[in-house]
């Protein structure tokens, strides 16, 4: 074929001096591209050109720097990427780019040449991922999936190589999307429009994401960040009837049963090991936070055979403490019920987790909402339950009426499911009781002698605090809180209790904020008026001393405060 | 063989003393129990009853209850009480009814037009023609009496000439009508129902009218009497058109009088309240003065009118003597006990109150019902949502006043600041205090604003504080109007402070007029724009007043801003208080626009200026309400900036701004809670969180008593408490590290901690009487009544009561018409036989004349021809 040779010579000539082309190309774009309209018809006839023959592969080369001038002219640049897609497409589809047995030389180095091309071009898009602009950032996302689409349709075997080697474009696609921190916007578009539609694609990405963890060179925090980014956006996996059906490359694998893509287990197997990879990176407290969160949804679903894996993130993530323990709370309570995890004092370590701060923090309504789920079943031990309310009665002695207008329902709702509860708020003397019979063997008859308190606060194990002996002083003290609605809801634990339960759910999402909101947002009601104290003080921060006016004790406080301000 | 009817009847007639063996006369006379009319009526017509079995009918139709069903209504008792029915009277009642009406309209069917003979007597077949012409001939006479010149012409006496309608007097029609709907059905039916019942108490009415007639002796007046009768009702009909007149001019003069007063109203201008006005002169007192006439009551009983009526209303004249306004002693000067005592009622009236408001009771009628009214609407929510099992219908925290979500996120809406969540807090010590000028709209002021209720004395005691405030000014004021003076201050004779002064009505002019003065001169301007624009001075100075009371609101927060010296402030803070009596509203709103600009404020970081709000609101506002629309909420605020600030456990340093201005109101908390010893947990845990992070670090000895002054007042306040040793157990431990300071509060501390151990009990919350389980209809009825209806629900048994009705009703016109036609084919087939005989009747008269004829023709043919025959 002496057509071939002649190309062959013309491809070594222009791969020569291809550089000085590159070189050569800024003088020539100006002319070419003073108009818009010129530009696109250029690139249109270069491509034609280069897929009618050999001989004109040398366009690419033109193509390609125009793709790397995206910050001049994006235009044309985007254009000219389409253009390259379109012919690698097609030159993949071609089997230009395959090294056959029987190729001669120049084939072969054309074939090298071309691919080298096919790297460089993936190179220049990869670069546009994580750019601010998101018309680029989703282009490039588009072509380089669209180059991945034409690679892994070429026969199963090339297909399979090209889904999993380290130098092919969807592995280096995925390491980018990891390793780039601001493409977000990149990786939830991947999230949705590939991963979550096509079977293929979600199974290679974990395989990648994995391998990706595995090389990368430093463990760097940003790319666990980047991988558990990647993977929130992904949906939930499948379940236990999975019938892969969607395939993003061309040639669907065989329906033969050994093919991996084929079976569940191999899917969990490939999703459970990259999430391990990403526990055992290095983990900064938002990525645990964000893994926390997803961890019942997305997660726990791929662990069937390694639980004990979870529970140790888990575990490890509770003992940390703080929000932490609070967010782990839920996948363990998760795990404890739907995956029969066996998980020693779960009620104790949720118990240590009531203190003081639990009621003022921010996460307070989402712990609320989690305690009432743990402990709103009927076969626990009223002792234990006693101990939880309790000691959120203790709490609610300092906490802020947004948290105890919580607590009180929630405290009803318990009496109401364990009826033994009731003593708590009503114990009629019996002198056969232990506490009263304790009392009076210590105790003097003459004295009157106050029952001492037999709830221990310091008790850590709930199940021993004694606060079933107890009472709610504490509650039945906040009847008299300042705030007219908490006192009134307060009032609920003396009355008969004729409701079957309150929805706790209405009482959760209450703050000083919204009290007080509420009540200024209202007009003062001409009707009513507003009463104004009868006697007039004589005096207010002032008070009559032998020598002329004094500050009285009011006054002496406000001339501080204001001293300092 | 039973005697004979006839000999049954003679004997107990005899046996009843109606007819009775003829006596002498002698005998007669000795007799004195003459046998009464009357009896003997009811006599007889008992005895018609007993030989007449079938005339009557005793018990109902209606099937005996078993007395354990009922004990009411058993035949014969209660509603089915014993009635004689006379069924054969009733039918030839409604038969006469019937002929009377059915039959002429039944005759004129199918006819169209045609002369109704209207003349007196004509169709009436039981009078004769000599009858009917004297009738005629009477009524004419009568017609023609009422001659033009006769004096009362339009009295009743001219009845005659009243409206008819086809020659029948109007009120005669009337009656027709009502009776032509069915007269004739005296039903033997019970069930002939309501209607029939109806009429038959209308009868029995009449029969009482008729009786009373035959009570009194049918005495025909004589001429003399029916002349006198004439005179006075003419004379009591000029009498009382006289009397509307006279009315009229009395309502005339009295307008009159009272235009006096008006017009100086429409002036704007007041007067002196014009004289008393003059004792108005009874009607009665007139006529007797004029001698001529006669009271109209006294007309009415010569008149013989019916005793008993005149007595009672003599009573009731008398009882209204009885409580006519009499004249009152002027109020006599009390005695210095007695307005003490006066005194010490009000101090007591008012703690009542207070404390009723504490607890958190209604203190009016209507707000009460409107209460209740919502507690029944959450019962019915209540049970709704029981009945479809679904607890989700309401909120359950809306019942307590949380709002939900929604009410939240509008206000979130509203609220361009982002609230800091209340752990995330940083501190900005930095932030710079501005002046809150926020400018007031000049909204409407309403006039009714004075809200409080208004008792006579509060308002006198007002006066006289007010007075306080004013004093001085007013008096002279009153004399000389100067309110119109021009709106230069017009400047004293030493030129330091003006007397009078534009009212200023916003806060930007107060400052402009008091900006030049020394800030000691602040109350003496308030006082003199107070005595200036008295709004007993001029109706518009009230709509001033209430502005000047809200920027004097904003004034008070500029002079905190400025560092203005308190006992100013303070006389500022009494003016305000004395004001807010009368202009209780505006104050509350500007009171409520600075808590609210608190609450907006990025990091909710007080102003200085919102500290001396807070301390003006606990003075003014009463603290102990279980709720005030503008005392909870400056609580609730306090309480988020105690909560928000309290330093964290392992904090080394105290900042001393947090630590001062928390003192103050914790402080300002526990002040307020005097009272009502209301808990206030966010002021605790502030405390406790000062306290330890002092003890750990060693911090200026001042704060710290400023602290443990706080920690004793809580401990006071809330002794009582029953979780006393729960709240101040853990102060116990830090105090020693505290320093000789802490020791007295630490010893009063164990004290009450010590105390409070020995009278805790366990808790006994629940002594309640066992509710009994609801129960719903069907129950159990103490007396149950079939025939009652024990539907609660109120609509479906006035329902079923209408259906039950119509339905009787139906039965009973459907009763009727049958009736009506079996009457019409009665009536018709009579007619038709009297035709038929009438026929027969003719035909036979004819083919008797015929046969007559023919015999005589045959006869005389006959004979002429037997005798031409024979001849």
């Amino acid at each position: 074929m002496p057509g071939m040779i002649t190309n062959g010579a013309v491809r070594k000539r222009k791969r020569d001096d291809a550089p000085k082309m590159d070189g050569s190309k800024p003088r020539k774009a100006p002319k070419t591209t003073s108009t818009g309209q010129s530009t696109q018809t250029r690139i249109l006839h270069l491509e034609e050109q280069i897929l009618q023959g050999r001989e004109h592969y040398n366009n690419i080369v033109e193509l390609q720097s125009l793709v790397q001038r995206y910050e001049t002219k994006p235009r044309t640049a985007t254009l000219a990427a389409v253009g390259l897609c379109r012919v690698f497409c097609r030159l993949i589809a071609a089997e230009a780019l395959v090294k056959t047995g029987s190729a001669t030389d120049e084939e072969a180095q054309v074939v090298r040449w071309l691919k080298g091309r096919l790297r460089e071009y993936v190179e220049d898009l990869l670069t546009w991922i994580g750019s601010p602009e998101a018309a680029q950032e989703s282009t490039s996302l588009t072509l380089l999936m669209r180059i991945v689409k034409a690679e892994t349709s070429q026969g199963s075997k090339r297909s399979e190589q090209a889904w999993r080697t380290e130098t092919s474009t969807f592995f280096k696609l995925i390491q980018a999307l990891l390793e780039r921190t601001d493409a977000e916007g990149a990786r939830q578009e991947f999230g949705e429009k590939y991963a979550d539609e096509y079977d293929d694609v979600r199974f290679y990405t974990f395989l990648a994401v994995k391998q990706v963890l595995k090389t990368s060179p430093a463990h760097s925090e940003e790319i666990v960040g980047g991988a558990v980014d990647l993977l929130s956006h992904m949906e939930s996996p499948p379940d236990s009837d999975y019938q892969p059906q969607t395939w993003y490359s061309a040639d669907a694998p065989s329906s033969a049963p050994n093919n991996p893509l084929l079976s569940l287990a191999t899917y969990r197997k490939a999703a459970q090991e990259t999430w391990l990879a990403i526990f055992r990176s290095p983990l900064t407290k938002d990525n645990r936070k964000r893994l926390l969160t997803l961890a019942t949804s997305q997660i726990l679903p791929n662990f069937s055979t390694r639980l004990e894996l979870l529970a140790d993130f888990l575990t490890d993530s509770f003992n940390a403490g703080g929000n932490l323990s609070l967010l782990a709370l839920n996948s363990i309570f998760h795990l404890i019920t739907h995956q029969n995890l066996d998980y020693p004092e779960f009620y104790t370590k949720l118990y240590s987790l009531l203190d003081e701060d639990i009621l003022h923090s921010k996460h307070r309504s989402r712990f609320f909402r989690l305690l009432e789920v743990f402990l709103r079943s009927e076969h626990l031990p009223a002792a234990l339950v006693a101990s939880f309310v309790k000691r959120l009665a203790r709490l609610s002695l300092q906490a802020p009426p947004g948290a105890i207008v919580w607590i009180v329902p929630w405290v009803y709702n318990c009496v109401k499911s364990h009826p033994s509860l009731g003593f708590l708020l009503h114990r009629p003397h019996h002198p056969a009781h232990r506490i009263y019979s304790a009392q009076s063997e210590t105790g003097s008859d003459s004295a009157p002698i106050g029952l001492k308190d037999p709830f221990d606060m310091l008790e850590s194990n709930p199940n021993t605090t004694g606060a079933i002996d107890s009472s709610l002083w504490e509650l039945e003290t906040l009847q008299s809180h300042y705030h007219p609605n908490v006192a009134t809801l307060a009032k609920i634990l003396g009355e008969q209790f004729t409701k079957r339960e309150y929805v706790l759910e209405d009482f959760l999402d209450h703050s000083y904020a919204s009290l007080v909101g509420q009540e200024l947002g209202m007009e003062v009601s001409g009707k009513k008026g507003v009463e104004v104290e009868w006697a007039i003080p004589k005096r207010i921060v002032m008070e009559e001393a032998e020598e002329g006016l004094e500050l009285n004790g009011v006054g002496r406080l406000l001339t501080g405060a204001l001293g300092v301000m | 063989m039973p005697p004979s009817q006839l000999k049954a009847l003679k004997t107990r007639l005899r046996e009843k003393g109606i007819t009775a063996p003829s006596k002498t006369k002698t005998q007669r006379k000795s007799d004195g129990n003459h046998v009464n009319p009357k009896d003997r009526h009811t006599a007889l017509q008992q005895i018609r009853d007993d030989f007449n079995p079938f005339e009557l009918r005793h018990v109902s139709t209606r099937p005996a209850k078993f007395p354990s069903t009922s004990i009411y209504n058993s035949a014969g008792s209660g509603k089915y009480a014993k009635v004689l029915h006379r069924p054969g009277v009733s039918k030839s009642a409604g038969e006469d009814m019937r002929r009377q009406y059915l039959l002429p309209e039944m005759r004129r069917r199918n006819k169209t037009g045609g002369l109704v003979d209207r003349r007196i007597g004509e169709g009436d077949e039981g009078m004769t023609a000599e009858q009917r012409a004297v009738m005629r001939f009477t009524k004419e006479k009568e017609g023609r009496r009422g001659g033009v010149f006769d004096l009362e012409g339009s009295d009743d006496e001219g009845g005659m000439m009243g409206l008819t309608h086809g020659g029948r007097a109007i009120d005669e029609l009337e009656v027709d009508d009502m009776k032509g709907s069915g007269k004739g059905s005296e039903s033997e039916d019970e069930d002939a129902g309501f209607l029939v019942k109806k009429r038959r108490r209308e009868d029995e009415e009449e029969d009482d009218v008729e009786e009373a007639g035959e009570g009194q002796p049918d005495v025909k007046k004589s001429k003399k009497e029916v002349m006198q009768e004439v005179i006075a009702k003419s004379k009591l009909h000029k009498y009382e058109r006289q009397k509307v007149k006279e009315d009229d001019e009395d309502l005339i003069d009295k307008l009159d009088a009272g235009m006096a007063d008006l017009l100086p109203l429409l002036r704007s201008q007041q007067v002196p309240p014009p004289p008393p006005a003059p004792i108005e002169i009874q009607p009665g007192t007139t006529a007797n003065e004029a001698g001529m006439k006669i009271d109209p009551e006294r007309q009415k009983l010569l008149d013989g009118m019916d005793r008993a009526q005149a007595d009672k209303d003599y009573e009731k004249r008398l009882r209204e003597l009885a409580q006519d306004i009499r004249a009152k002693p002027s109020e006599r000067t009390k005695t210095a006990e007695e307005r003490a005592k006066e005194e010490a009622e009000r101090l007591k009236e008012l703690e009542e109150r207070r404390s009723k408001r504490m607890i958190g009771e209604e203190l009016s009628e209507d707000e009460e019902e409107e209460r209740r009214r919502a507690v029944d609407d959450e019962h019915a929510e209540d049970i709704a949502v029981d009945a479809l099992g679904n607890e989700e219908v309401g909120d359950d925290a809306e019942e307590f006043g949380l709002a939900s979500a929604g009410v939240e996120s509008i206000q979130k809406t509203r609220e361009e600041v982002q609230h800091v969540d209340e752990d995330e807090f940083d501190f900005d010590a930095d932030l710079v205090a501005s002046a809150s000028e926020a400018e007031l709209s000049d909204q409407e002021s309403e006039a009714d604003d004075m809200s409080a209720p208004g008792e006579v004395t509060e308002v006198n005691q007002e006066q006289d504080e007010e007075d306080e405030f004013v004093k001085g000014f007013l008096g002279g004021a009153n004399a000389t109007p100067i309110a119109d003076s021009s709106n230069n201050p017009i400047l004293n004779g030493n030129g330091a402070l003006a007397f009078t002064y534009p009212c200023p009505r916003s806060h930007a002019e107060l400052l402009s007029i008091v900006e030049p003065l020394p800030v000691q001169q602040l109350p003496t301007v308030i006082q003199r724009i107070r005595a200036l624009y008295h709004p007993s001075l001029s109706a518009a100075n009230k709509e001033m007043m209430s502005d000047f009371s809200r920027a004097l609101v904003d004034h008070l927060a500029y002079m905190a801003e400025h560092d203005q010296p308190l006992p100013v402030i303070e006389q500022v803070i009494r003016h305000l208080h004395s004001l807010s009596r009368t202009y209780a509203i505006p104050i509350a709103e500007a009171f409520r626009t600075h808590l609210l600009a608190w609450h907006e404020r990025p990091g909710g970081e007080p102003s200085k200026g919102d500290l001396v709000i807070l301390t003006a609101i606990g003075s003014i506002y009463p603290t102990s309400d279980h709720f005030h629309q503008i005392v909870t909420p400056a609580t609730t605020l306090m309480g988020r900036w105690l909560a928000v600030n309290a330093p964290s456990p392992g904090a080394k340093t105290m900042d001393e701004r947090r630590s001062r201005v928390g003192a103050f109101m914790v402080g300002l908390c526990v002040r307020w809670q005097a009272l009502s010893k209301r808990l206030a947990p966010e002021a605790v845990r502030f405390t406790l969180r000062v306290l330890s992070t002092i003890a750990a670090t060693t911090t200026s000895s001042a704060e710290v008593a400023e602290h443990l002054e706080n920690l004793t007042a809580m401990a006071e306040l809330w002794k009582a408490k029953t979780a006393f040793i729960d709240i101040f157990e853990p102060f116990i431990p830090m105090l020693p590290n505290l320093g000789s300071a802490a020791a007295a509060a630490s010893q009063h501390l164990s004290t009450l901690l010590k105390s409070s151990r020995q009278t805790r009990y366990p808790l006994l919350l629940h002594n309640h009487r066992p509710q009994p389980l609801r129960t719903s209809n069907p129950k159990f009825e103490e007396g149950f009544n079939p025939d009652k209806h024990y539907d609660p629900d109120r609509e479906r048994s006035d329902a079923a009561k209408l259906r039950k009705e119509v339905k009787r009703e139906k039965k009973g016109a459907v009763r009727e018409l049958r009736k009506d036609g079996a009457f019409v084919a009665r009536e018709e087939l009579r007619e038709k036989r009297e035709r038929d005989a009438d026929f027969v009747k003719r035909e036979r008269r004819l083919v008797a004349e015929i046969a007559q004829e023919g015999r005589e023709n045959q006869g005389g043919g006959g004979g002429k021809g037997r005798g031409k025959g024979r001849r």
